[in-house]
Parts: structure tokens; sequence; C-alpha cells
């Protein structure tokens, strides 16, 4: 009966526990007074008056322990009471406190931060309304590279409604020069560094893009499908909100202004809403403009082209050209697999419809074809790209890792202070006290430990995620990915936290509190370390070979990937790295015809091969580790290839005396000349790769092969060149071919500087300046020197190489604590012992012996196992290596070597302790 | 633990809340002039366990039956005044009128001749 109203109470009583405290010695105060007064009247003394109050009254302190046990709830009282008692006990060993603290803490807000960032790449689902309908269309052909999607192609599954509700196509284009039109409130940016405009990222969309979405304007309307209907008839566009705030300043009259993108006039018809970036994933784009207006932005980006195409020609038209990322919502109830085989039949009519009847090789193939339908509620994303998840995830492997270690070593810490505490938990155990309390109150010193590490964790977190972010990204803004904690990261956190107590807290208390009575008491008050060793020590030893085993793991690992790091510092690219500027231009929007854009280029090259300072200069289609690649099939004369086998060769479009800018040396042949014009015979230059793939044994200068698909040509070779890294430093050069841009007729795009010994990074201004004087209206891009575009194309080795290395060290340094501990302990465990073998005449050095040998046997178990461990872990990143194997000799030597001088540090001190007792105290203790 | 309590405390327990709860009818009180005015009304047959006095008004006032008010004392002290509220008064009665069932069966069972 009214329970619930006296459990209010107590609960009120619990919250109010310090006004109620004072109350009750004020009332119990005042009784006292009362009586003693009473009694004074009766004639005694107010010294005996008092006592006399206090002796009627009781047990005064009983009376106010029970009127507080009834005031409050029990458990939760005795819970506040362990918190108490465990934040003294941590206040007590601040040394103990403090490195399980840090360890715990960084393992905690490493591990939360890779989580953060993984979570945000991997899982997180797009803000539209049913996310979990969305999927993604895919092309896939057997033993072919899989093609992006052709727009008549896209149009046809908008037709398949019986299980599409809507389809999207959308392309991304990071080359999008932007200029605002009668906008003289809104100063430009400082930041752009270029007079002609603001070069932003945009996506091409499909009109049924924003409304199949769900995605409404936040200022105007959203672009439809009446905006996307006739090839360039449709010049509006939307804005994203970031840039509408960063441009625009939130301007709302931004409606109906006039943006010229690569030259072509839109009207902004509206803004989209704050926290939505497309259905790519990672990037941030800020003009969204209809697919009909490609040819009028020139969009030329991220497309395969084949046969029978017109790249020249709307692409919107075009069924051979693929350049689209197709995503639909399915209706409810259909499954993935229906809407594939629906697309699928769509898509053979397609092709049966569209395919050249000059080529039946490939209507041969169309059967096979087949449309897969991916889940799209994520969007797509090239960060989960293997190459770009794979080091996240390893990191996020060596910080758990660090956790594990942490975990161990404060359970250490933990074990050997609660046996300095067996006393005490020995006499509260006789007392009455259940162990089940004990162990409640030790866990709890164990949650309190991990509770305020993972507060420290969560900061580090929320810090470090914007950071590796940042790092992993290779720019200063990162990936405008959501990193915000949202539920199930704080989840993860708490979760990791609550483990992470568990998992080092529960082995000491159930041991602490495992005891014999009778021997822990009758322990001479003097000692610390109570009896029991053979309760105490296996768990510890336990620990400490955990903790060398998985720190050794993390050593390796680092070591490796720090080894990556230097040998792919190293590496040779086959061209001079130092000593060369590139400055990326945008001749394509200039609109020029070939001979005047040849014209341009030439005078272009005149002009900033005469800077002082500058030796060579040079134009092609893109620099070396630019991260651009243009690459399409050979026909080789006497050359037949295996069914399926890759005929590509990259390709690039450069000016005479590039190879001589770059620092490549001929090997054969001649370099490109002003008579190889565009009337002229089609001249190539092709890499030692191809000469040796398709001219094996034969001289390749001279011969004649066929290329391109789109134009076909015959070429001549008139040079061989070394082979050099173009792409990825990782790998071997593919074949390649370079030609005459002045025959190509293709817009070059960077300009490269060879310049005096030490002036590259100098000399931006003077190019830039020179730039302008040639072609003052000639977009410049960025500028940079050939060593800062390597060092960022290693960004992410360098961020894992750096990241496991800080890991390694902190683990190796926990690894010490641990044996540190253990072995002084044993020392003190044993003084007596030591005491009476020196007294028996054992030398010095024998003692000093006995100890380390222990400490190196720890070792040498731990090391054995974290071989066995470092050789499993460190397969699963072999990938991510570069000159080296996962279990590199040297690397593994090193990394054992460390660990095990690291061991005989950490063991020496003790050992000399030991080896220095005096024997007479040491026996005379006991 | 808590059993031992509750045996320890059941009889005490239920005839201490009676007799605060009469005391409190006749008017406010504060702990210790409850306890005296027990004594003095009894003619000190009934001594009251001072110690087990306060968590019994404790436990009175968290049922609802009294509640306390900070006042002053008569020789003007603060002192904390306890009151019956409604509650308590019905309360009082139920067990005012249990008690004297079960005091006139004892008495019937004490007066009982042996034949």
């Amino acid at each position: 009966m009214n329970w619930h109203r006296s459990w209010a109470a107590r609960t009120r009583g619990l919250l109010r526990r310090g006004k109620r405290e004072r109350e009750m010695n004020e009332e119990v105060g005042f009784h006292l007074e009362m009586q003693a007064r009473e009694f004074e009247r009766r004639g005694m003394s107010a010294k005996e008056a008092l006592q006399a109050a206090r002796r009627r009254f009781g047990g005064v302190e009983q009376v106010k322990e029970e009127y507080r046990r009834q005031g409050s709830v029990p458990w939760l009282e005795s819970f506040g009471k362990d918190l108490g008692f465990g934040l003294r006990m941590l206040r007590k060993s601040p040394l103990v406190t403090a490195v399980a603290l840090v360890s715990l803490a960084l393992g905690l807000g490493a591990s939360g931060a890779i989580f953060n960032v993984l979570d945000s790449l991997l899982f997180a689902k797009l803000p539209v309304p049913h996310p979990d309908q969305l999927v993604v269309l895919k092309i896939r052909r057997p033993e072919e590279p899989q093609p992006r999607v052709f727009y008549p192609a896209f149009r046809m599954w908008q037709g398949d409604s019986g299980v599409f509700s809507g389809v999207i196509a959308f392309s991304r284009s990071s080359s999008m020069l932007v200029r605002s039109l009668g906008a003289a409130s809104t100063p430009r940016p400082a930041s752009t560094g270029d007079e002609l405009g603001e070069w932003v990222d945009g996506v091409l969309v499909s009109g049924s893009y924003f409304p199949v979405l769900g995605v409404h304007a936040l200022l105007g309307r959203t672009l439809t499908a009446d905006d996307d209907r006739v090839a360039g008839g449709h010049p509006v566009a939307m804005i994203s909100h970031a840039y509408w705030q960063r441009r625009f300043a939130g301007d709302p009259a931004v409606l109906g202004r006039t943006l010229e993108v690569n030259g072509q006039l839109f009207a902004v018809v509206g803004v989209t809403p704050p926290g939505f970036f497309g259905a790519e994933v990672g990037e941030a784009p800020a003009l969204f403009v209809p697919t009909a207006m490609q040819t009028q932005v020139h969009y030329v980006g991220n497309s395969d082209i084949e046969d029978g195409a017109d790249a020249t020609k709307p692409w919107t038209e075009q069924p051979h050209i693929g350049w689209l990322v197709a995503m639909a919502r399915l209706r409810p109830g259909v499954s993935a697999r229906q809407a594939a085989a629906a697309a699928t039949v769509t898509y053979h009519q397609f092709a049966a419809a569209n395919v050249d009847p000059k080529h039946p090789e490939i209507l041969k193939k169309v059967p096979a074809v087949r449309i897969q339908v991916e889940p799209g509620a994520q969007g797509v994303s090239r960060l989960r790209d293997r190459d770009v998840a794979l080091p996240l995830v390893t990191l996020m492997g060596a910080a758990v890792l660090l956790l594990l270690i942490a975990c161990a070593n404060t359970a250490n810490l933990l074990l050997a202070r609660a046996s300095a505490r067996r006393k005490e938990i020995a006499v509260r155990l006789s007392q009455g006290a259940g162990r089940a309390r004990l162990v409640r109150q030790l866990l709890t010193e164990s949650l309190l430990l991990a509770v305020i590490a993972g507060a420290c964790g969560l900061l580090l977190a929320r810090w470090g995620s914007g950071l590796l972010l940042r790092i992993a990204s290779g720019r200063a803004t990162g990936w405008p990915i959501d990193l915000s904690l949202g539920w199930h990261k704080l989840a993860f956190l708490t979760v990791a936290c609550l483990a992470t107590a568990l998992l080092f807290g529960l082995a000491p208390a159930l041991q602490a509190t495992r005891l014999d009575l009778v021997s822990a008491l009758k322990v001479a008050a003097g000692s610390t370390h109570g009896g029991g060793p053979r309760t105490r020590l296996p768990l510890g030893k336990l620990l400490v070979i955990a903790e060398v085993g998985l720190s050794l793991v993390l050593l390796v690992g680092a070591g490796l990937f720090v080894r990556t790091l230097q040998n792919l510092g190293g590496v040779d690219p086959g061209f001079q790295r130092s000593d060369l500027l590139l400055v990326r231009i945008h001749t394509q929007l200039m609109r020029l015809d070939p001979p005047r854009l040849h014209e341009m280029e030439r005078r272009i090259q005149e002009r900033m091969a005469a800077l002082p300072g500058v030796r060579s200069a040079s134009l092609s289609l893109h620099s070396p580790v630019s991260g651009s690649q243009h690459a399409s099939g050979v026909e080789v004369p006497g050359y037949t290839p295996r069914p399926g086998e890759d005929m590509s060769v990259s390709e690039i479009s450069v000016t005479p005396g590039y190879f001589k800018t770059l620092g490549i040396p001929f090997r054969d042949g001649r370099d490109f000349a002003s008579r190889d014009s565009a009337d002229a015979p089609h001249v190539t230059i092709v890499n030692e790769a191809m000469a040796r793939k398709y001219f094996r044994g034969r001289d390749a200068v001279g011969q004649r092969f066929g290329y391109d698909t789109e134009k076909p040509r015959e070429f001549e070779i008139v040079g061989v060149v070394r082979d050099a890294r173009f792409y990825d430093l990782r790998e071997a050069a593919p074949p390649m071919m370079f030609m005459p841009a002045a025959q190509s007729g293709e817009s070059l795009r960077d300009v490269e500087l060879r310049t005096a010994r030490g002036m590259a990074a100098s000399l931006v201004p003077q190019a830039r300046q020179a730039l302008r004087e040639v072609e003052p209206t000639l977009a410049i891009g960025s500028v940079g020197t050939m060593e800062q575009q390597l060092e960022r194309s290693l960004t992410q080795d360098r961020a894992v190489a750096r990241l496991t290395a800080f890991f390694g060290a902190v683990a190796l340094l926990l690894a010490s604590i641990g044996l540190y501990g253990v072995i002084s302990y044993g020392v003190a465990r044993r003084r007596s012992e030591i005491g009476l073998r020196l007294a028996l005449g054992a030398a010095r050095g024998q003692v000093l012996g006995l100890v380390l040998r222990e400490t190196l046997q720890l070792a040498t178990v731990g090391v054995a196992l974290g071989l066995l461990g470092a050789l499993a872990a460190t397969r699963l990143a072999a990938s991510q290596l570069y000159g080296l194997t996962a279990t590199d000799p040297l690397t593994v030597g090193a990394a054992i070597v460390v660990m095990a001088a690291v061991a005989s540090l950490a063991g020496y001190m003790p050992a000399r302790r030991a080896a220095e007792v005096d024997p007479l105290t040491a026996l005379r203790s006991d | 633990m808590k059993n031992g309590e509750l045996e320890k405390s059941d009889l005490l327990q239920g005839t201490l809340d009676l007799l605060v709860l009469k005391t409190l009818a006749l008017g406010p009180m504060h702990g210790y002039g409850i306890a005296q005015r027990i004594e003095q009304i009894s003619e000190a047959v009934l001594q009251v366990n001072q110690g087990s006095l306060y968590p019994a008004l404790l436990r009175l006032e968290q049922r609802g039956w009294i509640a306390s008010a900070w006042g002053a004392s008569d020789n003007n002290r603060r002192a904390k005044f306890y009151s019956l509220t409604r509650l308590g008064r019905r309360q009082l009665a139920a067990e005012t009128e249990k008690w004297e069932r079960l005091s006139a069966a004892i008495g019937r069972l004490l007066r009982a001749v042996p034949g």
C-alpha cells in the first residue's frame, strides 16, 4: 500500500541527500538538547545531562544510519557510495590511474574516431525519404569492362514502371568554371585565385533526379522532367545550400540570377536543402544542371566511349557513350531480383535496337549482358572503393589492437592494486560482506575508469575523426560526409566502454575476492603483498604475455607500413621528379577551332620556355600522377590477342619537348617535331612496355598499328621512351602511347616547366603572370610542383604509416609498463628468498640474471605468440604494401629486436633492485 | 539482513505508529515533544524507544500520514513540527478500531476462566 508514494519520497530523498542529512542532524541535535535540559532541570550537571540524553536516545549514529537507509534507495545509494569510494581509490594511486586512463582513452578515442568515419562512409543512408527503396543499376558484361550507363538505356528503364516507381541518372563533373553575372553586391571569394571565375564541382542530373529522390527545394523550385527534354534547351540550374551561403551570402534574390558555367549561361531556379549533397556520398556539388545541357557545359569526364559513338554530338542522344550512374526507386513489394530481370530484358531490347549493324560481333555478346540491381540506400561513392576503405579498415584493426593492449595493461594494474588491497578485502569479507557486493564494488571502480576514459575518448574521437578525414582525403576540408555523432556511433562507444570495463575489470575483481581468509588475514600488517602467490601470478603473467604479443603485431604492422612509405617515397617514377612545375589550364573553355587552339598552345609553350629560370616547357593533356587516364584499344598487325585480353593502351597528347621537360630518356627514335602537323601522317611515341608487349623482338620504331575506336587511325612509331609511372607509383607502367597534340586536336590541360635547380616553387607567380600575358581570358587551375603532386598521391600511405607507428609506440610503452609491473611484483614478493640466496653466497650478478631471465621468458612467449598473430594479421594488409612482403624478414626482425630491447629494459630496473637487496633486512622483515 | 530487521520491529512498529498518530491528533508537535507526551499521558508506562522514533516519523511521513514543517519551539529554537494529514486521520481511525478489537479480544482471552 502506498508503495509508490514512499518510493517517490525515497527517490526525492536520494536527490536531496545533502539537505536531508543537515535536517536530520538538526532534528536529532534539538532532541538531545531538549532532553539534556530536562535532565539538567532534575539536577544533573550539563555534562552529565548531555551524556544521559545520549544514552536515553540510544546509538545516535545507528539511528541516523537507519534513518538514512530508510530515506533512500539502498542499491542506488550503495552504487553512489561505490562511485565515491572508487574515485578515492583512483585518486590514491594517480600514476596507475593516469596510465590506465591515457591508454584506454587513446584506444577508445582512436577506434571511436575510425569507426565514426567508417560508419559515415559505409553505412550512412542518403538523407531522403525511404532510402531503402533506392537501388543502383549497373551493366555487367562478361569478361569486359563494365561501362557506365548510356542515356538512352536510362530512358528505357524509366518505362519499366512495373518494378520502378522512378529512375534517375546523374554524372559528376569536377570542372565547372562558374562566373556570376550582374552580381556586384557579393564580393568574389579571395580563394579562387582567378578573375575568370571559380572552379566548382557540379552534377548533371536527369529531370527525374529531385522528384524521384524526394528532395524539395529550400528556395525556389527543383529541376523537373520538363527541364530535361531537349538537348541544349534548358539553361536552368539549382545551386547547393553551401554554395548559396558561401557565394551569395544566403541572399534569396539569387533566384533568377544568371550564372555562366563553362561559358554557358544558366538561370538559377532553386537552392537545395542544407544536408543534401546529392546521391554520391563524399562529394559536395555546388551546381545541379540538367543532363540535356551536357554539350553546353563541355562535360567529358568519366565516360566509356564505344565503337560507333560521336563524342562531339550531345551525349543524351548517344547509345554508345556510357557516362551516367543510374539509380531507381523500387516499387513497394518488388524484389531486387525481379527488378533486375525486368531491367535486363529492357536492356536487351535497347541493345538490339541500337547496336551498329557494322559490328555484329557486339550484337552476339548482348544476350550475356545482365543488369545488376544493388542496394542504393547509401547512394554511390568512390570512397567505398577498396583502396579508400581498406586503409581505414586497417587503421581500425590497429586501433582495436591498441584498445586490447590498453585493456590488458589496465587489468594488470588493477590486479596489482587489488593484491595490495587483499587485507582490506579480507577484512570486509570476514565481516560478512557478500562476495558479489565486493565484486560489484571493484567493477564499479573499473566502470568509473572506463567511463572517464570513454568521455576523454569521445572528445578525442570527435576531434580525431575530422582530422582522419582530412588526412585520408588529402584535402584541407576533408570529404563532405556527415560526421555528427548519431545514436549508433554513441552506442558503439558506450558498448566499447562497457566491454572494456568488463574485459579489464572482471578478472581482477573475481581473482581479488577469491581469498583464503585465514591466510590473508594472517599476513603481517607491514607487508603489502599478501600470501597466495599462486593465485595472482598466472593471470598477471598471462596478461603481460598478451600485451607483448599484441604489441608485436602492431610493431610489425607499423614497420611494414613505414617501410612501404619509404619505398614509395624513394621509388623512381621514371621521370625526374624534382624541379618540375605544373600548371593546369583550361583551353577547352575557349572554344577555339583546332588551328587557333594549336597556335595558342604553341605561344604558351614559347612564352613559358623563355621565362628566366625555366630550362624547357611543354604542354600535355595531363601530367603524370595527376589522376587522369585516357585509354583505348589498339589493333596491332601480327599480334593476335587471347580471348578477353585487355588490348587497351593509355594515351597522352603532348607537344614536342615533353619528354625532355619531364626528363624521360629516349630509348630509340626521335621526339615529335613541328613537321608532325595535322596534315602529316599520324606518328606516335610509345613506351618500352608497349614496345615489349606488341613488338617483342622487333624494332618498334617504324612499325605501324591501328588505334582508337572513336576515330580509327593508323599510327607509325617514331620513338620509344623509357617506362615511367604515370598513374600509380605502386604499379609498373602499362603500355602507353604519346601523340602530338597538333595531330590529335585535343585541348591540352597541363603545362610542365623544367626549372633550374630548386626554383620550381618560386616560379609560381611568374608562370601565372606570363600565362595571363599570353592569353588574358585563359582559365588557370591549380599550380604546384611535381613533388607536391607526388606527396599528395601518398597521403593515405603516410596517414596509415604515421598512425600505426604511433599506435605501435604506445603499445610498446604499455607492454613495457606491464612487464615492469609484473617483474617488480615478483621481486618484491621474493625479497626474502633473494635475501636468503645472497646470504648463502649467490653473486649479485646471478640474481640480476635470474630476474632478467624471467622477464625474457615472458617476453619470448609473448613474441612467439605475437609472431603467429602478426603472420595472420599482416596477410590482410599485404595489398597495401609496396616493395616488401608481409613477412619481410628485416621488418619482423627489427620488431622483435625492439621488443626484446624494451623488455630487457623493463626487466632490468627490478632486476637491479633485486640484486641490491640487503640480505639482513630482507630476512628480518619476515 | 532485511529479514532480521523486519522481525525485530514488526510489533513495535505498529504500536509506535499508532501512538505517534494519536499524539499528533492532539496537535502539531516536534519529535522530542511526541516522546515526552507519550510518556506523560501513559504515566511513564510506555517508554518510547527514542532511537526508533525518528525512523518511524520518517516512515509515516513517506506514507503521507503525517506532514512536517520547520517552526519555532516553545523556547524559540528551530524545530521540525509534525502534524497529522487527512490520510493520517483516516489511518488513525482504522488503526484505533483495529487496536480496540485486538485488545478486547486479548482482554476476553485473559479473563476467561478455565473450566
